[in-house]
């Protein structure tokens, strides 16, 4: 009988502890890389968000704030730029696009984004990947929205349907002012991108105006009073511009005398630049610029400070690992030497009729790099098995994505420190069966 | 089986020493091969090479004129080594593929940004570089073009290959 079905046999004779130990070494692989996986997700879900865009403009705020409210929709902005501002920013040579975006209002819950139809083809996600529609297309007309995917999820909404937007926007709920009289149409839904993007909900910045709503509006507080009465003084057809008196100014201003819904105001706007080189010198040019009192930031740049910011989390998650490492190395040294400890009998027999030192030491520290090494390919096997299967139902509930990439340089390390620590067990162990006396293992002693 | 059983029974003499060999062996490697492991994924061992283009070169070239120096021009294509600090473009998990190399941090707002001969646009070529917010020593290749217009094309170009922290010599 040659060692290996010797080392087979009697794995098969301890086949309950030995299953245990598997079960409980891959259970330690799985987790490491559960950890690792949902802390690259959520760095994605992060530093995905916004790609290809050269300059955040905004009123004059800190650059974290004005990143959190525009690309994250977290905050609100505390001013609004004018029109004038956009127009300045496309009239300036050394850019290629302006997509305004205007913020303010909800829709159960979900950020509420005025913006153009460029949207769609300008703003990326994840170094470079568009933003592509899994149904319909960009929205048209000032009655017509676009939806991210985990909106249509929450609300089984489906294309045609019509919704209602809400005046002020929460996380926990929307303002009871709701615009029945100006309900949209949804025209487009949004594939997964794992960004912000999947829980908003996009209209035309002309639909914004039409609503009623300059979010977060510049004008003082008298202002809104008017904008209430006049939603109740008024039928809200989108030519109702016409009647309106004198006081009534600040608001009418969406809409001009031959009835077309204007926009003089937006939160602020992304400018994408000829040439990437030109981002700083445009920064200077639009943080200077007389008109109006502007903040450009570089998204990259905001980015990172934002990661600056995060790395207590970061940390945090790198501790969590660092104890799954060290509680997989801990469990697998124990359960390895009990294990072994439970063959010292076997050993001295084996020794008994003849085993050599080598015949002693390839059965254990074989038996324990086999058990890891098989515990290993399980856990992983399981962990991506699980991740695949489970990935969908993750994606919409939590809206993190994560990436079923391979095997990545730190899950190898781990396999490699374990394997390692399962050799040195083994090594451990025949040393052991080899120095203990054999009379005192076969002597029948129970 | 064997000849010499009869040690058997007590401690063999050749097993322990040679065990214990192989687990301090064993312990000994580990730092052995994390630290290999180390210098692979950190670029490998070829660092220092290509020669050292400062602020002071780049700024012989003149913007206004286009006229690029020889001495310039001759290290188009060459793998080379600039210090600076990086502005980054695209950020990917707290990693950049793109960024800006200027000479001074760009905290202050009181001045200008960088005219075009003090700013390298890098792109990393090998994976991307991880972000640094002190001064850096980007390696690659250099592209130097003298046909610049105010929004055309980069007067240097850096196919980045390597970025660590800046350590001064």
């Amino acid at each position: 009988m040659n060692s290996f079905r010797l080392a087979l046999k009697s794995l098969w004779h301890r086949r309950v502890a030995t299953l245990l130990t598997v079960l409980a070494i891959s259970l330690s692989v799985g987790l490491f890389i559960g950890v690792e996986k949902t802390r690259e997700a959520t760095r994605d879900a992060f530093s995905g968000a916004i790609s290809r865009v050269d300059l955040i403009v905004g009123p004059r705020t800190g650059s974290l704030s004005l990143l959190l409210y525009s690309v994250f929709h977290v905050g609100a902005p505390s001013h609004n730029v004018s029109m004038k501002a956009v127009d300045y920013a496309r009239s300036l040579e050394a850019v290629e696009w302006v997509v305004p975006f205007s913020l303010g209002d909800g829709y159960q819950g979900f950020p509420v984004v005025g913006t153009t139809s460029d949207f769609f083809t300008k703003y990326k996600v994840r170094s470079g990947e568009s933003v592509r529609f899994s149904s319909g297309e960009s929205f048209d007309a000032p009655d017509e929205v676009v939806l991210g995917s985990e909106v249509v999820a929450s609300g089984r909404l489906k294309l045609g349907d019509l919704i209602v937007l809400s005046h002020g926007h929460s996380e926990h709920g929307d303002g009871f002012e709701r615009h029945e009289d100006h309900p949209f149409k949804v025209v487009g839904i949004i594939g997964f991108t794992g960004t912000p993007i999947d829980r908003s909900v996009y209209v035309s910045l002309e639909g914004m105006g039409a609503i009623h709503q300059e979010p977060s509006a510049a004008d003082s507080s008298s202002t809104k009073t008017h904008k209430h009465e006049a939603s109740d003084d008024h039928d809200h057809d989108h030519d109702h511009g016409h009647n309106h008196d004198h006081d009534h100014e600040a608001h009418s201003s969406f809409v001009s005398k031959d009835g077309k819904i204007l926009v003089t105001q937006v939160s602020g706007f992304f400018v994408g630049a000829k040439n990437r080189m030109a981002s700083l010198e445009l920064q200077r040019q639009l943080n200077t610029w007389t008109g109006e009192a502007l903040s450009a930031i570089l998204p990259g740049v905001a980015m990172s400070e934002l990661w600056k910011n995060l790395a207590i989390f970061e940390s945090a998650m790198s501790i969590i690992s660092g104890c799954v490492v060290l509680t997989g190395v801990i469990g697998l040294f124990v359960s390895l030497l009990i294990l072994s400890g439970q063959r010292r009998r076997e050993m001295v027999v084996l020794r008994a009729v003849g085993a050599g030192p080598k015949t002693i030491f390839t059965l254990l520290a074989g038996e324990a790099v086999f058990i890891v090494l098989f515990a290993i390919v399980l856990g992983m096997g399981f962990m991506h098995l699980g991740l695949f299967m489970l990935n969908p139902w993750i994606e919409k509930k939590f809206a993190i994505h994560l990436e079923l990439s391979t095997i990545n340089f730190y899950d190898l390390i781990f396999a490699g420190i374990l394997l390692l620590v399962g050799a040195i067990v083994g090594i451990l162990a025949s040393v052991r069966a080899y120095r203990s006396a054999m009379h005192d293992g076969l002597a029948t002693k129970f | 089986m064997h000849g010499n059983q009869k040690n058997d029974v007590l401690v063999d003499p050749e097993a322990t020493p040679l065990a214990k060999k192989l687990v301090i062996g064993l312990l000994l490697t580990l730092p052995v091969v994390a630290v290999i492991i180390y210098g692979v994924t950190r670029g490998g061992s070829d660092k220092n090479s290509g020669r050292v283009v400062d602020w002071q070169m780049y700024r012989e070239f003149d913007p206004q004129t286009n006229q690029m120096p020889d001495r310039l021009r001759a290290l188009d294509g060459q793998k080379i080594r600039s210090p600076g600090f990086m502005v980054p473009l695209e950020d990917n998990r707290a990693r950049v593929s793109e960024f800006l190399l200027v000479p001074n941090p760009q905290a202050c707002i009181h001045a200008p940004p960088p005219p075009s001969n003090q700013m390298v646009y890098v792109r990393m070529v090998s994976g991307d570089a991880k972000t640094l917010f002190g001064p850096v020593m980007v390696e690659g290749i250099l592209r130097v073009t003298s046909q610049t217009h105010q929004y055309g094309t980069a007067s240097f170009q850096i196919y980045g290959e390597n970025v660590d922290p800046y350590q001064p010599d």
